[in-house]
């Protein structure tokens, strides 16, 4: 029923780089271009002032008002973490925790995206509904007998307590479905009369095209578990078991209002997701375009 | 060099009916108050057990510097594990649910019973004779007990005091501050201090109170101040509604109203003023002794400060704060975690603790006794001075199992009432009544 | 040789087997970690449970404790009001933001990656970025209020204050991907339609009006639906910026659900709050699909 969330996606042949390819006056041009400094200037301020932060001393962050631009650059606030706090394992754990979920929402989204799109068995369209209607449940929801699943299954405190749950996430699937539901039937029927399995169909013919879908999956699936918070929360509890935003709230009590290491810290626990988006920007902001969902 | 007022302290902290008599207060002075039988306070252990806390450096270092000297001892190590202060519950609670619990975990006075009540701390007994309660201040001895049973051993104590900036104080014109606890300020006096402090212009909010969170309960200094009280003698009625409780509501909302407390500082947040006085946006804060060493550290020589006697009314008033060590059931290793909780405690250890950390001891051979505190010593004095002031009744509310209720009760009500000018003194009494009486009806 | 029948009988059930091999992970996942847990919340809504201890049977009592629960409806009410404000707000400076980008200029492909540099943060930096800047007393933001000499505000003492705060944050961290979505909607409108709407003499807000608008229905409606899940979710920067607080002026129902589970040792309770949540999610997702059939009729 949440089918009706997504519009249709645009058919690729009409997809305009040039915007409405109208005529515009370079006064008007100017404008926009001003406009857009601007927005920029105030989204990235915010991160100015984290960078900025991160290398002022406590001392000069208690004098103010406190300078633009900084005097003395107290690098140590990028160091000084690193030898009281198990960091470098937090960033080892999110990165575990990370690629595991990326590897593993992939292979099943893709898998049964196609099952659902392509392939008859029993119960299927009941079976997507159900998967479907889940698709606004907050964690919140289903946290407390989710905890005590993981709890049940020897997993509390442990990497895959906090992959396995965040699994079963319908956007994935849904995604991954609308992706094989436009893929031409003949070209699937024909390898078919060729001789091949269905598994082997999958393999040979239709994951070789996945990828734009591939990419996608990858970079958003990347991007939610890196930055996940809440679940990670309530299932690691040990120190040494962080992820970095976890870490980071525990940074939050630890120097209370030294905010120096901590903004380094901050920037530090972002940075691997801001290289994955710098590397890959066209995916973000084109890839929405193409695979749905949007 | 420091002396409690050994007479008016155990007063406060002889609540359970239990008395102290004199004799009671001299064990052999060794330390080794349990001696014989099964509990052996002697011999080689093996294995390992964890100890998960939170703490400040000064707190870590002196627990670690405890397990290496057991390790030395006894030949058992003990791992110490440090969770920050905000969650330390909720995770010892999930730990317990999935059957991860630390061997001991360090907990406030205030915490034991309800954690005791649902069976999740082991019973020592097994470890401890039968008189080794004896050596403990008795209300602090009860509150580690359930049905006369011990689940964990009391630790150290701490309560609040003022400390100021020297310079704000001087820039302010106010040149005298009160040395002894019976010429400490009524509170129109320190009224008055804080309105001084707001007319110098110093760029920082007068005063702010430490009753955030699980510390909420530090606002029934100004409620006890002023002959109000929580529950009545049977812990089983709430006493609100009266018009002490009304006037000590109206003056801590009045010191927001008129500007005199900074106005971010509330309690449910978690912003703590001992985070800010040191960036002197605080001229004034109530605070903990245990935070003496950190504020020392934080602020070095950036200006002075000192520390007086809490503010009073009808009477003086200060918070029983303080953590014990308990052992839980699903300790893996109860022999190495009770011994451990024992050798915490002994007169030498608790002695090195107390001095490190800035804060009270619980032994009664050690509450006479003179400490040499690590840091500022002078600033001891005070908050022991201060800790006489603990009224009996408080104590008594404090340790009963519904006390986190009545905590969180506080928490729940109080940011409405005293950050909305519109929010009335008889709305927060209705509110903090009904809250409490479910924490006490889920208890009964 | 295979023969054209026998593709077809035995295909249809190594179809069935192929179909289940594939899906079966994703079910398994789903069965144990989503429907399970679902159906569990409200077993345990009838409960009361610490966590650790036992279970004690209660009946309907939690739903009676929360419709008398003056938290949760404050929590409810925030939870709307939040809904109300920021999602209005994030699909305007969305549309303004694509609109802004769509057209050729110079550094378009720059400006719309920046843009976009936000949504990409976790909402734990955003909310330490931010704590520092609304920060009453040392923060940046009051800074230049009081050097422009307006008045300072209070971020954390103050209820309204606060939840502004929490809805710059948010606002922030969405611009970006409301702008995404609407470049991506931008796209399917055929480029004639703009030159005959210009051979008509139209004006920029008439062709806005007229075509643009109605056009990128479908994805104003999308985004709408995507945001309102969205901020019915937002704990994280709550949870880093205010802790629900002060009092209860930003306390939203995934925290207060939170609170009660985990801090107050009520997790009956806190399923209870789940399975309202859960019960308006469905409500509101029903209405969302009456409305979209009733779209695509018209």
């Amino acid at each position: 029923m949440t089918a009706q969330l997504m519009p249709p996606a645009a058919p690729e042949n009409t997809v305009q780089p040039e915007g409405d390819g109208l005529p515009q006056s370079r006064r008007v041009r100017t404008g926009r271009v001003v406009l857009a400094v601007l927005g920029v200037v105030l989204l990235m301020f915010p991160i100015y002032w984290m960078l900025r932060t991160s290398v002022a001393s406590v001392d000069e962050l208690s004098t103010l008002p406190v300078r633009m631009w900084p005097r003395q650059w107290h690098w140590e606030n990028y160091v000084a973490p690193w030898r009281q706090f198990p960091f470098a394992r937090w960033l080892l754990n999110s990165v575990v925790i990370a690629v595991a979920s990326v590897v593993l929402t992939v292979v099943i989204n893709l898998s049964a995206g196609y099952a659902f799109a392509k392939l008859r068995f029993p119960f299927r369209n009941v079976l997507f509904l159900l998967i479907l209607s889940t698709l606004m449940v907050p964690v919140q929801v289903i946290m407390i007998p989710q905890f005590q699943i993981v709890i049940d299954l020897g997993l509390l405190n442990n990497t895959w307590g906090v992959v396995l749950p965040r699994l079963a996430e319908a956007f994935g699937l849904f995604m991954a479905r609308q992706f094989f539901m436009s893929f031409p039937d003949e070209l699937l029927e024909a390898a078919r009369v060729d001789g091949a399995g269905h598994l082997r169909t999958f393999w040979k013919i239709v994951l070789p095209l996945s990828k734009p879908l591939v990419a996608v999956l990858v970079i958003f699936t990347f991007m939610w578990r890196w930055n996940e918070f809440v679940w990670p929360l309530i299932v690691l509890t040990d120190s040494n078991s962080y992820t970095l935003p976890v870490g980071l709230q525990f940074l939050i009590g630890q120097f209370s209002t030294d905010f120096g290491p901590l903004l380094a810290m901050s920037f530090l626990s972002i940075l691997p997701v801001l290289l994955v988006f710098a590397a890959f920007q066209g995916y973000f902001v084109e890839g929405v375009a193409r695979t749905g969902i949007k | 060099m420091l002396h409690l007022d050994r007479r008016s302290f155990v007063k406060a902290m002889g609540v359970t009916g239990i008395g102290v008599t004199l004799a009671a207060c001299s064990t052999d002075g060794s330390g080794e108050v349990s001696k014989g039988g099964k509990a052996a306070s002697t011999g080689k252990l093996s294995g390992t057990a964890t100890l998960t806390t939170w703490g400040a450096s000064e707190e870590i270092a002196a627990f670690k510097k405890i397990a290496a000297a057991f390790k030395a001892a006894r030949g058992a190590g003990v791992k110490i594990e440090v969770l920050p202060y905000d969650q330390i519950r909720t995770v010892i609670d999930r730990r317990l649910q999935a059957n991860q619990a630390p061997d001991l975990f360090r907990v406030s006075y205030t915490d034991v019973r309800g954690y005791a009540a649902s069976g999740a701390l082991a019973d020592l007994s097994e470890y401890m004779d039968p008189s080794y309660g004896n050596a403990f201040l008795p209300a602090l001895w009860g509150a580690m007990t359930l049905d006369g049973k011990p689940v964990g051993v009391p630790h150290q104590t701490d309560t609040s005091a003022l400390a100021y900036n020297k310079q704000h104080f001087q820039a302010a014109g106010i040149t005298e501050v009160p040395s002894r606890l019976e010429g400490a300020w009524t509170w129109e006096q320190f009224v008055e201090v804080l309105k001084k402090l707001k007319a110098a212009n110093l760029g920082a909010a007068p005063f702010a109170f430490n009753y955030q969170l699980f510390g909420a309960y530090r606002w029934f200094n100004t409620l006890y101040q002023t002959g109000g009280s929580v529950l009545d003698d049977s812990l089983k009625k709430v006493t609100l509604d009266t018009p002490q409780a009304r006037k000590a509501l109206e003056f801590t909302k009045s010191l927001y109203t008129q500007g005199l407390h900074a106005p971010s500082v509330l309690v449910k947040r978690p912003t703590y003023p001992d985070d800010i006085f040191p960036t002197q946006k605080i001229s004034m804060i109530q605070t903990g002794d245990f935070l003496i060493p950190s504020l020392e550290a934080a602020i070095k020589n950036k200006f002075e400060w000192g520390v007086t006697y809490l503010m009073r009314d009808t009477g003086a008033a200060t918070d029983l704060g303080g953590n014990g060590v308990v052992v839980t059931q699903q300790a893996k290793n109860k022999e190495v975690a009770a011994e451990f909780a024992k050798f915490l405690v002994t007169k030498e250890n608790m002695t090195m603790f107390c001095e490190q950390t800035g804060e009270l001891p619980v032994r009664k051979d050690l509450v006479n006794a003179k400490l040499n505190y690590a840091v500022r010593p002078e600033l001891m004095a005070v908050f022991q001075k201060q800790a006489t002031t603990m009224p009996s009744a408080l104590v008594k509310v404090s340790t009963a199992p519904a006390f986190p209720g009545i905590n969180q009760a506080l928490v729940d009500n109080m940011d409405q009432y005293l950050s909305n000018a519109s929010s009335t003194t008889d709305s927060v009494i209705q509110g903090l009544t009904a809250s409490i009486e479910k924490a006490l009806k889920a208890q009964a | 040789m295979v023969t054209l029948r026998t593709v077809r009988s035995t295909g249809a059930r190594t179809e069935r087997m192929a179909g289940l091999i594939l899906a079966g992970p994703a079910l398994l996942v789903f069965t144990v970690f989503m429907f399970v847990p679902l159906m569990l919340t409200f077993w345990y809504s009838l409960h009361r449970y610490r966590g650790f201890g036992t279970m004690q049977w209660l009946g309907a009592q939690n739903f009676v404790e929360i419709f008398h629960d003056n938290t949760f409806w404050r929590a409810l009410i925030n939870t709307v009001l939040f809904t109300a404000v920021s999602v209005p707000l994030g699909v305007v400076l969305g549309l303004g933001g694509a609109l802004l980008l769509n057209r050729a200029m110079p550094g378009r492909t720059l400006f719309r990656a920046l843009f976009y540099v936000p949504v990409v943060i976790s909402g734990v930096a955003s909310g330490v970025i931010f704590l520092r800047l609304f920060d009453p007393l040392i923060g940046l933001i009051n800074q230049l209020l009081g050097s422009v000499g307006l008045p300072t505000v209070d971020w954390q003492g103050n209820g309204k204050a606060a939840l502004v705060s929490i809805i710059v944050v948010t606002t922030w961290q969405g611009v970006g991907f409301g702008m995404v979505v609407y470049l991506a909607g931008l796209q399917g409108i055929p480029r004639e339609l703009y030159e005959v709407a210009a051979l008509d003499g139209a004006t920029g807000w008439q062709r806005f009006r007229l075509i643009i608008w109605p056009l990128l229905g479908p994805t104003t409606f999308f985004l709408v639906v995507y945001s309102i899940i969205v901020s019915f979710q937002v704990f994280d920067v709550v949870y880093v910026m205010t802790r629900g607080g002060p009092g209860t002026s930003t306390t939203f129902l995934v925290q207060y659900a939170y609170d009660q589970g985990f801090n107050q040792r009520r997790q009956g309770y806190a399923a209870a709050i789940g399975v309202i949540i859960y019960l308006i999610v469905l409500l509101f997702t029903i209405a969302q699909w009456r409305l979209s059939r009733r779209r695509d009729a018209a």
